[in-house]
């Protein structure tokens, strides 16, 4: 806790700092969070759906003043924690705040970890804002966009798909190790024999009966970012041990659209111009040995 | 003397006593109840490559903690149920996860079901029931196969009970307490979050998959600094938990040992449960092995 005060105080101390020379710039525009969130949804051509129990403020309301914004895939505490060093208070992520896909609060208001890290987050002047289903759901896949920008494999992609390339040849072993160093993850998994060779290569998804699906198709292997081991992981096995010629490489979540966010980053500079909008990966915090 | 499947299934629900529940988790998968076994293999989960051993050594009944055919249906495993779900995400329905699998026409499926005909197995899936004994075996078996029940720590309630996996170990640093666990265990693909400096000494074990109120009761035990667990309900969620727990300054590590990898030595524990109770026929454990391998 010293440190953490300690850290608090430097950077109250530089808040205080920038704060004496702001009449020099006290043209600088701000926005509130609202005005961000409206313009985000004005741009993004499709309809708002507003059931969505994702996609909405989790820290913090639309009264709130930004100073900036970071982007990210998760609302870690590493990410907020490296948002508000530099200045930027409101965080745009994709994934959950407080421990579930819903963020019902009902299920960690006693949590000893939920209320530091609100505490934290109200302390610091943070909103968080989440965009999971509409930045998929925008035209093309706004996750998967950044993703690909990423990986490198734009010109192999298969005509009409986002999901699908046909690689020059490689091999499974080959192919893991490309994606485990461009991604910078440490944890990425592999089923199947290394020297299996792989050119057509596709995207599955977190669930059995898309990568059934996938697994499937004429593809060598394919790629997951999280599915349940029970169930993907047993499939990818038998489909091997059946005599399949397959292979498959799991990603840690983040780092299958972790990306997505970057992009995200890209596509809303234009429309944000008062204010400086940034990317800070969220990364893969799990290693090996 | 020769005994069918069914005729097992009785004399393991007699064993339980009272309280068994009928589940689509606790069922025949494959093959006729009324088979004459020959030999029983208990396992994670029933692979190709398990069905084929079992074959090979003469076993035709194999009791599994996963289903053969991959979707674990209906069913919760290993956690503790959600209550009071929003129902934006149960659509006003009680939440169970309707997880599809593969199609009937998959080449996978086809092909395991023609092994299992030919060979004319059986297969009986034992979940939610063997979880709800007051003893975790699943727990007791991967503290064996870790080697620390000598190093174990209740916390108050039933010894070896759900969620009553804490242990005083041998301070060490994450680092090299998650290299003491791979080596024990034999396994390849181990994932870690936390600082690999962080002196840890007090773990909180766990199996198979955990939620949320899971995770809340493991970190809740005093001195706990160490967590080591099957798999994250989701990544997003509960691994983010861990690494917010680390990276908000508190010295605690996080070891990802996988779902087998967890699971499998309480398949043991299965078997060992079950010998006395079938003495006609061999049993034994056949362990599925680690699925994956690391390339990072």
């Amino acid at each position: 806790m010293n440190n953490l005060s300690r850290r608090e105080f430097v950077i109250m101390a530089g808040a205080a700092a920038a704060a004496t020379r702001l009449p020099a710039q006290a043209k600088k525009a701000t926005l509130t969070a609202g005005e961000i969130v409206d313009r985000i949804k004005k741009n993004l051509g499709i309809p708002w759906n507003p059931k969505t129990f994702r996609d909405k403020f989790h820290v913090g309301g639309p009264e709130m003043e930004v100073t900036g914004i970071a982007t990210s895939f998760g609302a870690n505490f590493r990410v907020m924690d490296l948002a508000v060093k530099q200045g930027l208070n409101m965080l745009i992520v994709h994934e959950p705040t407080f421990y579930s896909d819903a963020d019902v609060i009902d299920w960690v208001k006693d949590d000893p970890m939920y209320q530091w890290k609100l505490d934290w987050a109200t302390k610091h002047n943070v909103v968080v804002w989440r965009i999971h289903d509409h930045w998929h759901a925008h035209k093309p896949d706004g996750i998967q966009t950044g993703f690909n920008k990423r990986i490198g494999w734009n010109q192999y992609l298969v005509e009409g798909s986002l999901t699908r390339w046909k690689l020059p040849p490689t091999t499974l072993g080959e192919l893991a190790k490309y994606v485990a160093k461009t991604l910078g993850s440490k944890s990425v998994r592999v089923i199947g024999d290394p020297n299996l060779p792989v050119t057509n290569f596709m995207r599955g998804g977190h669930l059995l009966a898309q990568n059934c699906t996938a697994l499937q198709e004429p593809v060598d292997a394919i790629m997951i970012s999280e599915c349940r081991e029970y169930d993907s992981f047993e499939y990818v096995r038998d489909s091997i041990l059946a005599g399949q010629k397959k292979g498959a490489i799991f990603l840690a979540h983040s780092m299958g659209e972790d990306e997505g966010m970057n992009y995200f980053a890209e596509w809303s500079k234009p429309f944000l111009p008062e204010i400086p909008v940034k990317y800070i990966a969220t990364t893969d915090e799990f290693w090996n040995v | 003397m020769s005994i069918t499947a069914q005729a097992v299934i009785d004399r393991i629900q007699r064993k339980f006593g009272p309280g068994w529940e009928p589940t689509p988790v606790d069922a025949f998968m494959a093959g006729k109840p009324d088979t004459e076994v020959k030999g029983i293999a208990t396992t994670y989960a029933p692979t190709l490559d398990v069905l084929k051993k079992a074959v090979a050594s003469g076993k035709n009944f194999i009791i599994s903690r996963e289903s053969p055919w991959w979707a674990r249906l209906n069913a919760f495993g290993g956690g503790t149920q959600f209550q009071g779900l929003p129902s934006v995400w149960t659509n006003g329905q009680d939440y169970v996860r309707q997880e599809a699998g593969a199609a009937e026409t998959d080449a996978t499926l086809i092909a395991k079901k023609q092994y299992i005909e030919a060979n004319k197995l059986v297969v009986y899936r034992w979940f939610a029931n063997w979880n709800a004994q007051p003893v975790d075996f699943q727990l007791k078996g991967l503290a064996k196969a870790l080697g620390w029940e000598q190093h174990y720590k209740p916390s108050g309630g039933y010894p070896w009970g759900h969620n009553n996996g804490f242990f005083e170990l041998a301070p060490a640093t994450l680092k090299d307490t998650a290299l003491a666990i791979k080596k024990k265990l034999g396994v390849k693909s181990l994932r870690i979050g936390g600082n690999p400096n962080t002196i840890v000494h007090k773990a909180a074990l766990s199996h198979g998959m955990y939620w949320l109120p899971d995770l809340q009761k493991l970190y809740a035990e005093p001195g706990v600094d160490l967590l080591v667990v099957g798999e994250p309900e989701w990544e997003n969620e509960l691994s983010l938990y861990s690494f917010d727990v680390a990276d908000s300054g508190q010295k605690k590590g996080y070891i990802v040992l996988g779902q087998q990898v967890s699971e499998e030595p309480g398949c043991a524990e299965m078997a060992a449960w079950i010998k006395p109770i079938v003495t006609e026929v061999p049993i034994e454990h056949i362990p599925a092995g680690e699925p994956c391998w690391t390339s990072s």
